[in-house]
């Protein structure tokens, strides 16, 4: 019986431990942060870099209790929707921004509280490019453009060309002599844009006819089209599966990292600019970490480490100095002037429009 | 009645709370729109992917068939062995199952890729290279691989219990191994049969992730499709619902002729 008492005893100790945070977690006296982050987005301690998390972690006081990724704003908006758990700090790209402003699901950030916010660039900020006009509900943290890499030797070698010639623009995603080595976009978003911008359509066109001529080039190129994918693109691209793809800036530094045989193009007919910022949620229960947490990522030697990291542009103008020469003067991470004016960022478009959007992707994809 | 009733509570709780609910949940989303109005729009909808289910269930049957075309005589064959040497092989048949089912499936991947490891075996041999990742024949692969111990092991299970003294009868009196085989072991495996052929036929109808990784997303499968509308850019849990029960009714119906057929046939093979 005495025994019994005992254990008894000890699992209510243990029980009252497990259900009041703090009790055996001493380390962090303030509280906790939930993100909702994309995938391979903050630099994680791997290959010397910093662990931005626990850096965090250690100057402020207050656990990351909980870390979800997510690949693309959809997901991430039905999450946050329809999901279960409440997120303190989410990262959507701004046609998102504008959709969580517009629903009412993201609240106001208190800018003024942000000691390191004079550093984040003008040219991302929500009132120059319209999808946040007041600045008030998102903090910019990466930006970046949409252009082509594609494997020179591989090019050649199909066409009988100088591989420059070859891919100038988004034209070169439907040359047949590329068949069954082209990969396209799998979301429906990026690869309506593309065929958009081959149209000299505007890529937030609302005009049914032109969506529908986008459709039928896309359907096109379907049989020329080796894989629609999203993140298995790195390890294609660096085992030379194929010879052509879109991608996103950043992730082509990357995979030209990891051969050598990649070139960039940056698309003569125009292309897309995303900006992704930060964000906290209407529901958001740890307000004030959240905010430190967006003041530490906008904080210039973080920013740094970050945009090392994971090669995105930085959003932060003091970081810039500081990033390693590969990537610092990099015209794929850093555009000019003038190819930055023929970029065009996504708006959020009506719902019926992308319902109907979605529909035909699915269609042509299968 | 009352002590069997006791008995039975926890698992009926278990099941009204984890297979019936969610189950009227699909069948009540199936039927409803955003605003909680009923509507056949979901179901109607369905109509534009009937050429995703056909593909879903002619890649299964596929699957299916070449699994059971594997399987039959390699049961047959592992039932040859000492007790030992059986368990060992079913083990070292279960033992890829213990690997995660992506592991496995993105092993594949590396070895179909053009520059993967059979199309370097056949550059060192000087043959000409394979076209292989990315088409509706790495899906099957893909599919026959992940799904073949489901086929196997209730085969093996059917044919090691047969009652060795009816083959021995049947030789007694005259039958040869062709004989012995048709008229004793096939029908007497048929249940092994029809388990296996269930338990490979509606996993692969319904999988996803294969078809992604080996089918280069244009083959796609209506796991992938209802996946899509629950987890993926397109958040349509109303779609991804009705074709959840679509799919439960077309299966349904099918395991049902497949029963019923097995049965006849079964009688046929005895008399």
């Amino acid at each position: 019986m005495k025994k019994l008492t005992q254990v008894l005893k000890i699992s209510f100790i243990l029980f009252i431990c497990l259900i009041q945070p703090g009790c055996l977690e001493k380390e962090y006296p303030n509280g906790e942060l939930k993100i909702f982050c994309w995938g391979e987005y903050l630099s994680d301690g791997t290959a010397n870099s910093l662990n931005v998390i626990e850096a965090f972690e250690k100057e402020t006081g207050v656990k990351v209790s909980v870390f979800s990724t997510f690949d693309s704003n959809e997901q991430m908006y039905a999450k946050l929707k329809y999901g279960s758990v409440e997120y303190d700090l989410i990262f959507p790209s701004e046609y998102m921004i504008s959709r969580l402003i517009d629903e009412n699901m993201i609240q106001k950030i208190n800018i003024k509280s942000l000691k390191n916010y004079s550093g984040v660039m003008q040219s991302c900020k929500g009132s120059v490019l319209g999808y946040d006009p007041t600045d008030e509900y998102s903090v910019p943290y990466t930006w970046g453009t949409v252009g082509l890499v594609y494997n020179v030797p591989l090019v050649e070698e199909l066409t009988g060309q100088k591989a420059s010639e070859v891919v100038k623009g988004w034209s070169a995603l439907w040359d047949k002599r590329l068949e069954k080595e082209i990969f396209m976009f799998i979301n429906s978003r990026d690869s309506f844009a593309i065929a958009e911008k081959l149209l000299n359509f505007s890529l937030n066109t609302t005009n049914l006819d032109e969506i529908n001529q986008a459709a039928a080039l896309l359907k096109a190129q379907k049989p020329l089209v080796q894989a629609y994918i999203m993140d298995q693109i790195f390890d294609k691209m660096a085992n030379n599966e194929g010879a052509i793809t879109p991608a996103y800036a950043g992730d082509i530094l990357t995979m030209m990292r990891e051969n050598e045989n990649l070139a960039y193009c940056f698309p003569e007919e125009g292309s897309n600019m995303f900006v992704d910022g930060m964000c906290i949620p209407k529901n958001a229960q740890n307000v004030e970490n959240a905010h430190k947490f967006i003041d530490f990522l906008c904080r210039e030697d973080i920013a740094t480490e970050n945009a090392n990291f994971i090669s995105y542009s930085t959003a932060i103008s003091g970081a810039w100095e500081n990033l390693c020469e590969e990537i610092k003067y990099s015209e794929i991470a850093y555009p000019p002037e003038n190819i930055k004016q023929k970029c065009e960022i996504h708006k959020y478009l009506p719902k019926q429009i992308n319902t109907h959007i979605e529909e035909i992707w699915t269609q042509i994809k299968n | 009645m009352n002590r069997f009733s006791l008995k039975f509570l926890p698992y009926g709780l278990f099941m009204i709370l984890f297979t019936l609910i969610p189950f009227l949940m699909i069948i009540w989303f199936s039927f409803t729109n955003e605003s909680c109005g009923l509507t056949f729009e979901n179901i109607l909808k369905i109509g534009n992917y009937w050429g995703v289910i056909a593909r879903s269930l002619a890649f299964a049957l596929a699957a299916t068939i070449i699994c059971l075309v594997i399987s039959y005589p390699f049961a047959c064959f592992i039932t040859k062995f000492s007790k030992l040497t059986q368990k060992l092989l079913i083990i070292l048949i279960m033992l890829p199952m213990w690997t995660n089912l992506l592991l496995r499936t993105y092993a594949w991947m590396t070895i179909l890729e053009k520059n993967g490891l059979i199309n370097n075996f056949l550059k060192t041999l000087g043959l000409p290279q394979l076209r292989m990742i990315n088409t509706p024949g790495a899906v099957i692969l893909g599919m026959v691989y992940d799904f073949l111990p489901f086929m196997i092991i209730p085969i093996y299970t059917t044919i090691s219990k047969i009652d060795k003294n009816l083959i021995e009868a049947g030789n007694d009196l005259g039958a040869n191994s062709l004989q012995t085989f048709r008229r004793i072991i096939l029908p007497l495996s048929v249940p092994g049969i029809v388990s296996g052929v269930s338990m490979v036929f509606v996993p692969a109808t319904s999988t996803f992730i294969i078809s992604q990784m080996l089918g280069g997303g244009s083959n796609a499968l209506v796991g992938d499709l209802i996946e899509s509308q629950f987890m993926g850019s397109t958040y349509n849990p109303w779609l991804g619902s009705a074709l959840s029960f679509v799919l439960m009714i077309i299966i349904a119906l099918i395991m049902a002729i497949t029963r019923k057929f097995d049965k006849t046939e079964t009688e046929a093979l005895l008399n």
